[in-house]
């Protein structure tokens, strides 16, 4: 009896250890390669927050978002810039680093489709007083992937 | 007569704003990155996504840095970064505003690199405090590349260790700055 106990106790411990360090260890979640919450055109993502950005902000920030646009701008190293075929903005994107080898493969120009965590908006206002302000229309994008 | 007067006038004006804006460089695709010496494990993260200006007129020089964006290789690790450290729901930027301090002595027109000095106010966790940091500038063919390193104590910024691991986690965090700024175009 007592030597049951103590194997019921061992495995308790060594399972509770192994969960621990699967927690420890787990990567961040992999945002690119399920489904997104929404899919839109880049300029229909920069048209919902310019229309209502109240709106927009809590429909999609946080969010899963998977929008396609042409390639303006490409960081190897993990970013690049998106921009709608109507030229209303743009799309900033910081690329998971797992996903960064498929950054190689693209180039300036390129039309592809993206898919990220919607991150943050911009609206394209000057103010005399802020280095940051005029610089256009801006949505950024996180822990983001080009999808094959 | 009056026609020409105001084109003049509006030729004047264009000229001007855009005279100001070629002293405006500027990135949306910065990097921030930080380093945490631990016991346990040595904590990295990376922002892409740190928007940048700097003024070569006046020196002056903005971040924005949108804290959720910082990428971990730990679930765990950003977790409890965005939650309990910096809580980024609360506080989402972190930003930066201040000069070159010898900005006078950098030619932006002619490639070269220069040593500078950063001072301005950062913001953190919703705490300003006054930071000075060694910098580099390098000029090049329409560009302008800026870094800087720098370390902040996270008790400045109010932002508390776990009692369960203070003594295992380094109070101070060493923060790299990488920035390719472009002329910003009207």
């Amino acid at each position: 009896m007592k030597r049951t106990a103590l194997i019921v106790i061992a495995v308790l411990i060594a399972g509770l250890g192994v969960t621990i360090y699967l927690m420890y260890t787990h990567e961040p979640a992999d945002n690119v390669s399920g489904d997104p919450d929404y899919t839109l055109t880049s300029s229909g993502l920069i048209e919902a927050f310019e229309k209502d950005s109240s709106a927009a902000s809590l429909k999609y920030i946080n969010k899963v978002i998977q929008c396609k646009g042409t390639v303006k701008m490409l960081d190897t190293s993990g970013s690049l810039v998106l921009i709608p075929d109507d030229g209303s903005g743009e799309i900033i994107v910081a690329i998971d680093s797992r996903y960064t080898p498929a950054l190689k493969q693209t180039e300036t120009g390129a039309v592809i489709t993206i898919q990220g965590i919607c991150s943050g908006y911009s609206r394209d206002q000057a103010s005399e007083d802020d280095l940051l302000s005029g610089l256009g229309t801006t949505i950024r994008l996180r822990s983001a992937g080009i999808k094959q | 007569m009056k026609q020409k007067l105001a084109l003049l006038t509006l030729l004047l004006v264009t000229g001007i704003a855009q005279l100001a804006a070629q002293d405006r460089y500027f990135t949306k695709t910065g990097t921030i990155s930080f380093h945490s010496k631990t016991d346990l494990e040595n904590i990295d993260a990376t922002n892409k996504l740190v928007t940048a200006a700097l003024d070569t007129k006046t020196g002056a020089i903005q971040f924005n840095v949108p804290m959720k964006a910082f990428e971990f290789k730990r679930a765990l690790m950003q977790e409890h970064f965005n939650e309990n450290y910096v809580e980024s729901e609360k506080f989402p930027n972190g930003t930066f505003k201040g000069r070159l301090a010898n900005n006078a002595s950098i030619k932006y027109g002619t490639p070269g690199t220069y040593d500078v000095t950063v001072e301005g106010d950062l913001t953190i966790h919703g705490v300003t405090k006054k930071v000075n940091a060694p910098g580099k500038v390098v000029i090049s063919q329409g560009a302008i590349d800026a870094t800087a390193a720098f370390e902040i104590l996270l008790a400045d910024y109010n932002i508390t260790i776990p009692a369960l691991v203070a003594d295992k986690i380094s109070k101070k965090v060493n923060i790299n700055v990488v920035t390719k700024l472009e002329p910003l175009k009207n």
